[in-house]
């Protein structure tokens, strides 16, 4: 159990991006001007990586899937990132599953339309990774893929805001929520963790997240949907039958936010690997619980 | 010319010799220095002429930081006004006389008042 004393935020800002509620918890430093830069910094990052924006940086890459495209520098360094964690993860962290959530019918925002096809796609093995050349800027997919960087892309704005709000900002107390992914910017937070079978229950636990750290929860509860064939599909694509993965939900607590999200996205995929884990980590699969020894030191 | 007088001469010479050599040396050292002294100067001069240019894209990016705070101070005060004029509309109890002609707010992060029981939750999206 964590010991030493938590910061405590007294207000917050709200806004509706990437398809969810962002907020930035504070203690009073953040005013509206800056709030309205850091929003504007999230939209502009969110018309960067949204597959579902025409003229954002992956809609050009996947329409053009196979040959080289020009993107912008944060676009290089975020697919650099997608590079280092398929290799790491043995390709369970696949971002070209783009294509697989398409077939699918998650094909716009949730947020504008529920997803829905007539009929589910057959299994199918997704592989490969974006590459990247930093001399001439350009980034490119293999054919016939297609890239959707999701989570990653959430947990990679979360930092950028935890880092834009700390610069800006002489509160002692900052906490950057992505829509569930948070960020300790400044100070350490008491965090809950949510039962995801009921959002309305007393939470599953509570952990403290240091400053810098993150912490970041993957699953299927929220983005789900039956298809005309009967079959139920989510937003979490296992890359290796190209199906959405296993009813499962992860919670990882990590020093590096972005490794949270890729981790619990890992888990909730391989719930098993959890025993490798030195990161503070849970997952709930079929009713039952399981944590690391650094979770449950972590765990209020 | 004696030997008295030769070696009287011979000793002013070598008086005058030593005096000129003497010279030469403290001549020399004094270049020396003075070269140090103006590599001193002019490094100085560069360092100076350098911050001074560090300073100016200091300044300049101060000034545009400064000129998008206005900017926003100004969206800002906007949506305040507004948002009074909009509660001024609903309650009728305050004159609006005084908002009128105030521009709409730009769209903008709304606060919330953040539960001091509960704290920040992660979930997924």
């Amino acid at each position: 159990m964590a010991t030493a004393t938590t910061s405590r935020t007294t207000t917050a800002w709200e806004w509706r991006a990437t398809g969810t509620t962002w907020r930035i918890h504070h203690t009073g430093g953040v005013d509206a001007g800056l709030a309205a830069t850091i929003a504007q910094a999230v939209e502009r990052d969110e018309a960067r990586w949204s597959r579902f924006r025409s003229d954002s940086d992956v809609a050009r890459v996947n329409a053009a899937a196979g040959r080289p495209v020009a993107v912008s520098p944060a676009t290089l360094d975020l697919l650099e990132a997608c590079d280092y964690w398929i290799r790491l993860t043995g390709g369970v962290f696949q971002p070209l599953v783009g294509g697989a959530l398409v077939a699918w019918g998650y094909r716009r925002s949730l947020s504008d339309r529920k997803a829905y096809a007539a009929a589910s796609p057959d299994p199918r093995r997704l592989e490969g990774r974006p590459q990247v050349d930093r001399e001439h800027g350009t980034a490119r997919i293999p054919a016939g893929t297609r890239l959707d960087l999701g989570g990653i892309a959430k947990s990679w704005m979360g930092c950028r805001t935890a880092a834009l709000v700390e610069a800006r900002c002489d509160d002692p107390a900052i906490l950057v929520d992505a829509g569930g992914d948070l960020v300790a910017a400044r100070g350490r937070h008491l965090v809950a963790v949510e039962d995801p079978r009921d959002a309305a229950a007393a939470p599953l636990a509570h952990v403290t997240v240091a400053e810098g750290h993150g912490i970041a929860t993957s699953g299927f509860g929220r983005r789900r949907w039956q298809n005309g064939d009967g079959r139920s599909a989510h937003h979490l694509i296992d890359p290796d039958t190209g199906e959405p993965g296993p009813r499962t939900h992860a919670t990882v607590l990590s020093a590096d936010p972005v490794a949270a999200d890729v981790l619990a996205k890992v888990l909730t995929l391989r719930p098993g690997r959890i025993a490798a884990l030195e990161e503070a980590a849970m997952v709930l699969s079929g009713g039952e619980i399981l944590t690391t020894r650094a979770w449950d030191e972590a765990a209020a | 010319m004696t030997s008295t007088g030769l070696r009287i001469y011979t000793t002013i010479i070598a008086l005058i010799c030593g005096a000129a050599v003497a010279w030469s040396i403290h001549q020399s050292s004094l270049a020396t220095s003075w070269q140090a002294d103006a590599r001193s100067w002019h490094a100085v001069a560069q360092r100076t002429v350098l911050h001074d240019r560090q300073t100016s894209i200091q300044m300049h990016h101060l000034v545009g930081r400064y000129n998008r705070l206005v900017v926003k101070t100004r969206r800002s005060e906007h949506k305040l006004l507004a948002s009074i004029r909009n509660g001024q509309a609903t309650s009728a109890q305050l004159p609006s006389a005084s908002f009128t002609g105030i521009s709409a707010p730009i769209s903008a992060p709304a606060p919330v008042a953040a539960p001091a029981t509960a704290p920040p939750t992660t979930h997924t999206s």
